[in-house]
């Protein structure tokens, strides 16, 4: 177990050493006031100390009020070790004015020699004006303030709005109770955390500050973006008298006021976003054939409105040259809001397709506006690219006829007309409304064609049945005036025959009975279903009567009378059956 | 009687200003032929360009534009001048000869799908004439068969009714052969979604936009058929029966 102990340390100071080994110097102040104190330390990361020399500081003006206090300390974080020795002074500026704090020395104990810069102070006589603060607090003992990142914006452009306060009291349960609010824009808060206490000297008055919370908002069109006062309350920690009610008191900030100024002669290439970014490109190969492509990798990165950045221009080596046909980039980012704002990376990521065999020179081409420089900044990458023929005939080798029969080109190109006949390109005929009739015409010919010959047919067989039907009635006519005479003249025989002679001829022509088949049980059978049955029972009567008469010879004028009023109702119900 | 004269005059200025364009674009075609004969072939491409720019269109014109740009380099321009060159008169020898010449620079992994040798020769056939003149030739012989058929029909005697049927018959079958070479005409004439590759290369992907994968990389001057368009991507159907999207700025209709 102490053997593993053992190695375990072993490997640790072995990490340890494998970092990179550094001496600085840290500062919490820059301006003090006189006789107050600050804090300096002198940090080792990474080795350990053998032998360290620190500023004469009674020489450099500065009276020593604490230190050294030696800290040491041990970190790992996801398997990557650091070890760190501090040396902490309180010090105090003896008189007022700039002082240089000279550097420190420090010799590792693998005999490293280390030193640190040196550090100016400005130290400051004290002063009585105060601000800030409430009818609560001793005057001027706790200041807040909003402090923008910049007091002249551009739009697009990421401002951050630090809440600060300022103190000479030990303050606790700080906490903001009025959220600074605009008109003009969203202020959105951030995760900022500021673990520094540093010192400030305000109207030669020295606090120790601290930034307590961080808005930003992203500048929009130009104008004035001004933002309300923010309040925060907190308790006094220690207090002269310790049974004293512990009073909650507050304080209110300044309201702020910024300016949002358009930007002046936008360079063509100006992507519309503002803060730091940096660039670089990725090419998997810088040589290809003309049968293969390329994907440019275009990387963005950096604090800002990346969502702005929505294309990188691709130039090239001549004004006007297309050797590459570009298609619009597929876009891949990663952005998240910082307690820097918003931050992030993004890939466009173009295929390149050759149009061209050749050298060429790739000029992306990216301009951002610098917030911190307050220009426009241009990256400009130059990326060299080689085509080379490969199967694909490309533009520039296409053959003139010269080269024809190098590329076993067998057909050749006709000649230029040299005249031409001009016209209006017409709608189209086949299909059209007309076409279609055309096709019709004679299918609706020959319909029309069809139907009146039909029609024809039928009207001639009506005609026809017409004349039948009228033959048949003068025929009945006659036959029941020649039976009307023989009555008069009471020839039964002549009577008979007239009577049965009408039925025959009648019934005949329209049952359609030819002469030769006429009978008595012809007519009844074709009768049957036409009229009723006891008409024919009594035309069945009539016929056998007239049939008799012609053997029998019946002369009774009485009977012979009623066959006839019997004929005449049967003949009338007969032509009535068959009109 | 001055009003009369005043909308005579009025309705004079349309034939002006139509002679007036008449004038510019023979004009046009007349610099153009002067470019492509001193070998300024890109300045005969904007002239012929300019004369093509009205509403007036020559198959000789489209023609000599396909020339100019095939001498620019230009496969892509140069097939879809033919190929309007040929649409607007499909017997035009010159224009056919033209881009079977141009063809042969493009990319020649893509062939058509094969079909029975019949269907191939029917349809060349059908490309001899125009629409219009196929449409003319069908109502010839659809009328000529319709008299003999009604000669037929009406039987007005033993001879006449003989000889019109069998023309009816033959001159039937006849006409409907051009039906058949209209429609096929009509349908590479008239139709609006034939376009050519005009990009030196397009990518077929499998879906509109760049997450699409690629099936193939088709060069300039293949014919393509325009099946969907969506935003900047055209779903197209190659003549090997691939289907694919392509970016729209790549083609340009027929």
């Amino acid at each position: 177990m102490r053997y593993l102990l053992i190695l375990t340390l072993f490997s640790c100071s072995l990490a340890a050493y494998a970092q990179k080994v550094v001496f600085r110097a840290d500062c919490n102040a820059s301006d003090v006031v006189v006789n107050n104190p600050f804090k300096v330390s002198f940090v080792l990361e990474n080795a350990d100390v053998k032998n360290i020399s620190f500023p004469k500081f009674e020489k450099d003006g500065f009276s020593v009020v604490q230190g050294p206090m030696n800290e040491s300390r041990y970190t790992n974080i996801n398997g990557k070790s650091s070890y760190t020795e501090s040396y902490v002074f309180l010090l105090a500026p003896k008189k007022t004015g700039k002082f240089t704090l000279g550097p420190a020395k420090v010799v590792t104990t693998n005999g490293k020699v280390l030193s640190t810069k040196s550090i100016e102070i400005n130290s400051v006589a004290a002063g009585k004006d105060s601000e800030g603060g409430n009818d609560n607090l001793p005057a001027g003992k706790v200041i807040y303030r909003m402090i923008p990142s910049t007091k002249t914006a551009v739009p697009g452009e990421q401002v951050s709005v630090d809440m600060k306060v300022y103190t000479q009291l030990d303050l606790a349960s700080v906490g903001m109770t009025l959220e600074p609010k605009s008109k003009q824009v969203e202020l959105l808060p951030t995760n900022y955390n500021d673990q520094q206490t540093s010192v400030d000297v305000i109207n030669g008055r020295q606090y120790a500050s601290k930034t307590l919370y961080r808005f930003t908002f992203m500048a929009g069109s130009p104008g004035i973006v001004e933002i309300s006062p923010s309040k925060i309350e907190f308790v006094q920690a220690y207090s002269s008298n310790p049974f004293s009610r512990r009073e909650i008191l507050s304080v209110l900030s300044n309201p702020l006021s910024i300016e949002i100024k358009a930007f002046q002669k936008e360079p063509p290439t100006f992507s519309g976003a503002v803060g730091k970014f940096e660039m670089y490109a990725t090419l998997e190969k810088t040589g290809i054939n003309s049968d293969d492509f390329l994907n440019l990798v275009l990387t963005v990165s950096g604090v800002g409105d990346l969502k702005k950045i929505t294309g990188i221009p691709i130039k090239f080596g001549k004004k006007g040259e297309k050797p590459f046909e570009i298609y619009p980039p597929k876009i891949v980012e990663n952005i998240e809001a910082t307690a820097e704002g918003k931050s992030g990376i993004k890939d466009f990521i173009y295929r390149l397709e050759p149009n061209v065999i050749g050298d060429f020179e790739m000029r992306p081409t990216f301009t951002y506006f610098d917030n911190k420089l307050r220009k426009f900044v241009t990256i400009d990458t130059v990326i060299p690219v080689r085509v080379i023929q490969g199967k694909k005939v490309l533009g520039k080798s296409v053959p003139m006829e010269s080269d024809t029969e190098a590329q076993k080109i067998t057909l050749s190109f006709g000649e230029a007309a040299a005249k031409a006949y001009w016209r209006k390109p017409g709608a189209q005929f086949f299909g059209s409304w007309f076409f279609w009739i055309l096709f019709f015409l004679p299918i609706a010919l020959f319909i029309a064609l069809a139907a009146s010959k039909v029609y024809l047919k039928n009207r001639y067989e009506t005609m026809l049945k017409q004349m039948a039907l009228t033959k048949a009635n003068r025929e009945l006519n006659e036959n029941l005036k020649k039976a009307l005479i023989c009555l008069s003249a009471s020839d039964a025989p002549a009577f008979y025959h007239a009577i049965s002679e009408a039925f025959k001829h009648f019934l005949g022509k329209k049952l359609k009975i030819p002469k030769a088949e006429m009978s008595k049980e012809i007519m009844v059978e074709k009768l049957e279903g036409l009229v009723e049955d006891d008409k024919i029972r009594s035309l069945t009567r009539i016929m056998k009567i007239c049939e008799l008469s012609v053997f029998a010879g019946q002369d009774n004028k009485q009977a012979m009378q009623l066959i006839y009023d019997d004929s005449i109702e049967l003949f009338a119900i007969f032509t009535k059956t068959f009109s | 009687m001055k009003f009369s004269i005043f909308f005579i005059l009025l309705s004079l200025i349309p034939y002006f200003s139509i002679s007036a364009q008449d004038n510019d674009y023979k004009g046009n075609f007349e610099k153009g032929l002067k470019s492509w004969n001193n070998k300024e072939y890109a300045s005969a491409v904007k002239h012929y360009e300019a004369s093509l720019s009205g509403a007036y269109k020559s198959p000789e014109a489209y023609n000599n534009l396909g020339l100019a740009y095939y001498k620019t380099a230009d496969i892509g321009k140069a097939v879809l001048c033919f190929e309007r060159a040929i649409r607007m008169r499909p017997g035009y020898s010159n224009a056919r000869k033209n881009l079977k010449a141009a063809q042969q620079y493009i990319d020649s992994k893509i062939k058509k799908s094969s079909s029975f040798f019949l269907f191939g020769l029917l349809g060349s056939i059908a490309l001899l004439l125009s629409s219009f003149s196929w449409s003319l030739l069908f109502f010839l012989l659809f009328f000529s068969a319709s008299a003999g058929l009604l000669l037929r029909y009406l039987k007005l005697n033993e001879r006449l009714s003989f000889v019109g049927l069998r023309v009816g018959i033959i001159f039937m079958v006849l006409s409907i052969f051009c039906f058949g070479f209209a429609r096929s005409a009509a349908a590479a004439q008239f139709d609006k979604n034939l376009a050519i590759i005009t990009s030196v290369r397009a990518g077929v992907r499998t879906a509109p936009g760049l997450d699409g994968e690629d099936i193939m990389v088709v060069s300039s001057g293949v014919k393509v058929k325009v099946q969907e368009e969506m935003g900047d991507w055209v779903k197209v159907r190659l003549e090997n029966a691939v289907v694919g999207w392509v970016p729209a700025k790549t083609l340009e209709k027929i």
